[in-house]
């Protein structure tokens, strides 16, 4: 395209290919303006775009124990619905803070022939000479992995474990199933589960207990605690927890549990 | 006459106004830029430092790609282009990028290329004259949607 100053103050006049704009200076200015902010930094994302990824990544890594779980067909079946870098990303993600799960998702014939179309070891290749997988593309894969995990059986011995998995995106209703789960452990397993917690954790379990009126559990934990503890917390922690704490404290209940 | 000016999916520029828009490649819009600055007075101090940030933009942005796509752009890009980028951004990553994708004898053509020593252009009409060629192969692939370039001040990570 000809860019090209036709005429100049006080009307400008600029040849754009095939077409011509006329602007008087403040026109113009209010347009260099525009384009100045626009073409410093062309390929970056608003501000704050990565900051919500780190939160986001929070909230939702309570999805990767849970595919931990997963038979491998299962797996199979719901990374297919990832494109290759959102697999990647997954497997790399996962490389480092869930080796068991990497080991999983490499054992899944189907990921490898969704991934390449090619031999098997293609796919392994990739995950080490592909670009670097962006924050983007890992969380936009667990959002997408979220709703389709298979919820288990009520009776199976797993369901208490998995429970928040439940499929439903509303993260209280799933705190509540989880807790009147936890409500009905033996006493020793429920002990030896809050043994896991620091005092921080304590406190969180507390506040969620109280937000969302989980009685049956709130009534476990005065029996089995000691008294003056249990008062302690009962008494000082509030009655709110932020929804990124919730899901560190169930992601971390969900998995000493086992 | 007011215009708004957006990039669309396809890393177009597009200006437009109620009734008509206009797309153009974002280096078109740099030239465009320039254009409105000279007129405006802006000085030219400033104008060559929006086309430093664009190009660093670009630049580590490629430098996210996977090697093949990396070493080709820069395979497409002309001797002076080049030598024009690693004099902008001498010792800065930048250029770092530039050398460590290009063979060595390529290295030495750029660093030959006079006008990696001196040159009579100004920003603008460098930005016109040499960098619009290489930017245009850039265009092409985006336009075709074979390349994608990400942000590169974003989070990433690798395999272990």
């Amino acid at each position: 395209m000809q860019i090209q100053l036709i005429s100049s103050a006080p009307q400008l006049k600029i040849q754009l290919g095939p077409c011509q704009i006329n602007c008087t200076s403040e026109e113009a200015l209010q347009l260099s303006t525009q384009l100045s902010q626009i073409l410093a930094k062309p390929w970056e994302q608003p501000t704050g775009f990565w900051a919500a990824q780190e939160n986001l990544l929070q909230e939702l890594s309570f999805v990767l124990p849970l595919l931990e779980q997963l038979t491998t067909e299962e797996l199979a079946d719901l990374i297919a619905q990832l494109n290759q870098a959102q697999q990647i990303a997954l497997v790399r993600f996962s490389q480092k803070n869930h080796p068991v799960l990497a080991q999983h998702l490499f054992s899944s014939q189907r990921l490898i022939q969704t991934a390449s179309e090619q031999k098997q070891s293609a796919f392994a290749d990739l995950i080490y000479t592909a670009p670097a997988s962006s924050l983007h593309e890992l969380t936009s894969a667990l959002q997408a992995l979220q709703p389709a995990i298979p919820t288990p059986e009520p009776e199976n011995s797993e369901a208490l474990a998995a429970s928040p998995s439940a499929a439903k995106p509303n993260l209280s209703v799933l705190a509540t199933a989880f807790y009147a789960n936890l409500s009905q452990l033996p006493k020793t397993k429920l002990i030896s589960l809050l043994k896991t917690l620091n005092t921080e954790e304590m406190g969180y379990l507390f506040s969620s207990i109280k937000m969302l009126q989980a009685t049956p559990l709130h009534q476990r934990l005065e029996e089995i605690l000691p008294e003056r503890y249990f008062s302690a917390f009962n008494s000082k922690c509030p009655s709110h927890l932020e929804e990124t704490h919730l899901c560190e404290l169930l992601d971390k209940l969900n998995s000493n549990l086992n | 006459m007011y215009l708004t000016a957006q990039i669309n999916a396809a890393s177009q520029l597009v200006l437009g106004e109620q009734s008509i828009s206009i797309e153009m490649s974002q280096h078109e819009g740099l030239v465009l830029l320039a254009t409105l600055h000279s007129q405006l007075g802006v000085s030219m101090t400033k104008t060559d430092k929006i086309i430093s940030s664009f190009y660093s933009n670009l630049l580590l942005s490629l430098n996210l790609l996977g090697n093949h796509q990396r070493q080709q752009i820069l395979a497409e890009a002309s001797l002076p282009a080049l030598a024009a980028l690693l004099r902008r951004f001498k010792q800065q990553p930048e250029a770092q990028f530039i050398r460590q994708n290009l063979s060595q004898r390529r290295l030495s053509q750029v660093e030959e290329e006079a006008s990696y020593l001196a040159t009579d252009l100004t920003p603008v009409e460098e930005l016109i004259e040499i960098l619009a060629p290489f930017y245009s192969k850039i265009n092409e692939h985006l336009q075709q949607g074979e390349l994608h370039l990400k942000d590169p001040k974003g989070i990433y990570f690798a395999s272990n």
